[in-house]
């Protein structure tokens, strides 16, 4: 009997690293705020930036 | 059309809107300028959009629509600086990463009013398929660019 064989092709993007690092870096900051910390305690490992006027 | 809630500055680096059921959304935005860096002429002004939900993310598949109407709000307020840039990716921690685009699929299907061009891209990360977005202003003057570098990211490592 033929026995087959599924070969599952994986590839990677050309950006997959960086969007990879972009969700990384969401749930790292998602976990963070869970355990009641601040955004603040952060404000140097990531560039967060705010681009919005509330005023 | 419904009035979106009241957006305010959480702290010095994130904003917070509460909805009528006292949840509350924080959004932060995190600069990604150097993703665009193979493509001098746009690389700047490329941010990253989060939502984030103590509570966890339950209420955004209710039908508190006035959430999808701040949401697009946001960007509007976002898009008053034309030349700036928001990617999204979707979180794919717990398998519900699929119902989260569709809702923030129909939020933009519903409320932009045209003024943002919105393409959705797949990057495979390993094994990991991560679903994310590009939203980019009509009037952009690189648009074009934009989304071709965009793409580009998206596609196959050694495809041309």
């Amino acid at each position: 009997m033929e026995k087959r064989q599924t070969i599952k092709k994986i590839f990677n993007s050309k950006g997959g690293a960086i969007f990879k690092k972009m969700l990384d870096d969401k749930k790292a900051i998602e976990q963070h705020l869970k355990k009641g910390r601040k955004l603040s305690d952060l404000k140097n490992k990531y560039k967060f930036v705010k681009p919005l006027s509330t005023n | 059309m419904l009035n979106p809630y009241p957006l305010t500055e959480a702290d010095d680096l994130s904003y917070l809107f509460t909805t009528g059921q006292q949840i509350e959304y924080h959004i932060f935005f995190l600069d990604y300028s150097y993703m665009f860096a193979d493509y001098p002429r746009i690389a700047g002004n490329i941010y990253s959009f989060n939502i984030y939900v103590p509570e966890g993310d339950n209420n955004i598949a209710s039908f508190d629509e006035r959430i999808g109407v701040t949401i697009v709000e946001v960007f509007k307020t976002f898009f008053k600086r034309i030349e700036n840039v928001a990617v999204y990716v979707c979180d794919n921690a717990d398998e519900r990463h699929m119902a989260r685009k569709r809702k923030f699929d129909f939020w933009f299907w519903k409320y932009n009013d045209g003024s943002i061009v919105k393409e959705d891209g797949i990057a495979m990360a390993g094994n990991m398929e991560i679903i994310n977005s590009l939203l980019v202003h009509t009037n952009n003057p690189h648009l074009s660019e934009l989304i071709f570098a965009f793409k580009d990211l998206n596609s196959k490592a050694g495809d041309k």
